[in-house]
């Protein structure tokens, strides 16, 4: 599942999501978390988010998120 | 500032199979020195190396795979060469001070897994691989040390028969479990 | 005049069989107790009241010079995740997982932001900060304890010319103040250059079958075994002395907080490959110094000595260069001019002994270079330290072999009441041109420096360390 047109897109790895949460708390607009606690994205990374979606990113411990930059 | 090296098989080395001359040629002759060394022969041993011997051991430290080989590029436990060698052993075999070895170790080393490659190049060398488990026990100390490795050896045929051209120790501890290498490996 | 010391009326902790342990130290004897070499009940309150407290050396700021960089230490007995963050600021977190204890880091060193614990997962960043569990939603750390409360626990950290301390005591000074003189002289040693130095790579590390403090009390300046137990050196005709002047007995110890130097007096070179060189007594400093640069500098880079250095400190580097010593409790400092058969090297090495139980200890062992060093120098440095210091080094390997023999004499019955004696006092001479400060005891070196390493270990298990 990937974000849509902006200047980052997250690539989500829903196998390797363990429900940390890690990246909703420090990028709650772009990394929502269902009712298991598992991690999905709604819409597009704005500009002005960018930096915080990418520190979300990186912040996951199993990797499950990938940042592909434009 | 480190580099990390692997100490690697030999992959395009022509093997030289058990059963072949040269192979017992080299079991002999490691097993000749691993005799020296044990029976305390240290200028014997000594002869055994190539003027241009370099003689090393890396410092191993524990890594998770990612980061690479566990092998240091930079910092030794040995890092020898024919004059430092010499030195090592002129103090152990021939001065009145050399306490770390009086009296000396009581050692034996039990070298095995020994594979022979032929080195391409005019000169005939050899890259011998092989395992070396070494006990030693000093004092009345009643339980052995042990000291396990492996020996990625280049040996080269001169007329006064092998030598020992390179000798690189990887050990299977990180943390060394013997007070001090005034031994030889 | 001798530091003046005397039971400060408190006795500290009282062992099982009602020992005080301010008793095991004969201030008016200048003993002390070798029960300390081989006591579990001491080590144990060793690791409360000294490496609990101390300053602790973990390693060298080049060991992790980039973010995300990190190595495993201990301090004590307590394994310690030494970290760079983002900002290039260094962490130093306890390595036990906030859950249940399970050690999260087993690597000895690597890359990494974060650190998760393969037990539960909790994750935590390399700021020690708790970052949160699998299936937050099910919040598996409960609402008892809040996340920030949950982080991993945090050692004070602090840095001297590369080297990294921490210490787990929030009333401990700061590192300067507990460095405080030897500071002055450890410049001479490792702050050189403009660029600093580094290390070869990871430390070599070893067991050894003793009590730390045969290490710890020897290198805060036993220059004295250096004539029976390292006569090899004159043996092998590295270095020649006489009746008059002994091989690197003339120079001034110099003790400061308990940490120790031996600043050897080579006006008149006792290292056979220098005498003969036309170094002459008279010379000025940095005429000498070019001559015979200190150790693990080449002759073009001591010009620019005058530019981190005055006279007086110039002065000392050429005829009074601090060469061996250690910090209190259990580091060793050096940095040796060393003969080689093609003329002269050096060595720079750095010695942890970390307490593995009160009868073994784990040697560590770092050989360092000028970071500006050339490749060549480097490999030269290289197989000098490993001819002569640590593992296979010809000078360790016999210090190795006393150390056990101490320990296990410790552990008999009467060997436990015999005494470690430093009755051989020069008092303290301070020459009056001498610029650097701290006890100086300038002569014959003698047991000055270690008792005063005795006393410092008094101070810390009596509760008394600040």
């Amino acid at each position: 599942m990937t974000a849509g047109a902006s200047e980052l897109e997250v690539a989500v790895d829903k196998a390797r999501c363990c429900g940390y949460g890690i990246c909703a708390e420090i990028c709650p607009d772009v990394y929502k978390l269902d009712a298991q606690g598992f991690v999905y994205i709604d819409g597009p990374v704005p500009a002005t988010l960018a930096d915080a979606a990418r520190e979300g990113a990186e912040a996951c411990p199993e990797e499950a998120l990938t940042v592909l930059e434009a | 500032m480190t580099t990390m090296e692997q100490p690697g098989m030999a992959e395009q080395l022509e093997r030289v199979h058990v059963g072949q001359p040269v192979h017992f040629e080299l079991v002999e002759f490691l097993e000749d020195e691993a005799h020296a060394l044990d029976e305390n022969d240290l200028f014997g041993w000594l002869a055994l190396m190539a003027p241009d011997v370099q003689y090393q051991m890396p410092v191993r430290t524990t890594r998770d795979r990612i980061d690479g080989s566990e092998f240091s590029g930079g910092m030794y436990l040995f890092d020898e060469d024919i004059t430092t060698l010499g030195i090592k052993v002129t103090r152990l075999a021939a001065t009145q001070s050399a306490w770390a070895e009086k009296p000396p170790s009581r050692t034996r080393r039990f070298v095995t897994n020994i594979r022979v490659f032929r080195r391409p190049g005019e000169m005939e060398e050899y890259r011998v691989t092989s395992s070396l488990l070494l006990t030693r026990n000093r004092y009345q100390e009643s339980l052995l040390e042990f000291l396990s490795a492996t020996r990625d050896d280049m040996i080269r045929r001169t007329e006064e028969g092998f030598r020992i051209a390179a000798r690189t120790i990887y050990a299977d501890q990180a943390t060394i479990g013997t007070q001090n290498l005034a031994i030889f490996l | 005049m001798l530091l003046e010391r005397g039971p400060r009326g408190e006795t500290g902790p009282v062992l099982g069989d009602g020992t005080p342990v301010a008793d095991l130290i004969d201030f008016e004897n200048y003993e002390v107790s070798m029960r300390v070499l081989n006591d579990p009940e001491i080590h144990r309150l060793e690791l409360k009241y000294l490496f609990g407290r101390t300053w602790n050396l973990l390693g060298h700021e080049s060991e992790i010079p980039e973010p995300s960089d990190y190595v495993m230490r201990y301090i004590g007995e307590d394994p310690v995740i030494v970290t760079r963050d983002r900002e290039g600021e260094i962490h130093v977190l306890l390595n036990v997982c906030a859950h249940r204890g399970m050690m999260i880091c087993r690597s000895e060193g690597g890359k990494g932001t974060q650190f998760r614990c393969p037990y539960h997962g909790w994750t935590f960043s390399n700021t020690g900060k708790f970052l949160g569990a699998p299936i937050a939603a099910q919040q598996m750390h409960g609402s008892i304890r809040s996340k920030d409360q949950l982080g991993l626990v945090k050692a004070r950290v602090d840095t001297f010319l590369g080297m990294i301390f921490a210490t787990w005591d929030p009333e401990a000074p700061s590192l300067g103040d507990f460095l405080g003189d030897i500071k002055w002289y450890l410049k001479l040693m490792f702050g050189r250059t403009e660029d600093g130095i580094e290390v070869l790579g990871p430390p070599q590390r070893f067991m050894i079958k003793a009590n730390w403090k045969c290490a710890g009390e020897q290198h805060a300046g036993d220059g004295y075994h250096n004539l029976t137990l390292h006569q090899s050196l004159q043996e092998l005709n590295a270095m020649s002395g006489s009746e008059e002047s002994p091989v690197a007995m003339a120079g001034l110890n110099i003790s400061a907080n308990g940490h120790g130097l031996r600043c050897i007096d080579t006006r008149e070179p006792f290292i056979n490959a220098l005498k003969g060189q036309g170094i002459d007594h008279d010379m000025p400093p940095l005429e000498k110094l070019k001559l015979s640069p200190p150790p693990g500098m080449t002759p073009d880079q001591v010009p620019a000595l005058t530019t981190r250095f005055n006279a007086d400190e110039l002065r000392v580097l050429a005829d009074f260069a601090p060469q061996v010593g250690g910090l209190f409790p259990n580091v060793g400092t050096f940095a040796v001019p060393f003969p080689m058969p093609d003329g002269m090297s050096a060595l720079l090495s750095l010695h942890t002994f970390i307490p593995r139980g009160p009868e073994h200890f784990e040697f560590f062992n770092w050989f360092l270079v000028e970071k500006s060093a050339p490749p060549e120098m480097r490999r030269r440095m290289s197989r000098t330290s490993n001819l002569s210091f640590g593992i296979s080094g010809f000078v360790e390997s016999d210090d190795a072999d006393t150390w056990p023999q101490m320990t296990q004499a410790a552990g008999g019955y009467l060997g436990s009441q015999q005494k470690l004696r430093y009755q051989a006092l020069l008092g303290e001479r301070k020459p009056d041109d001498w610029p650097g400060g701290g006890h100086v005891y300038d002569g014959f070196g003698k047991d000055d420096n270690q008792w005063n390493w005795w006393l410092r270990y008094a101070d810390f298990m009596t509760g008394r360390p600040w």
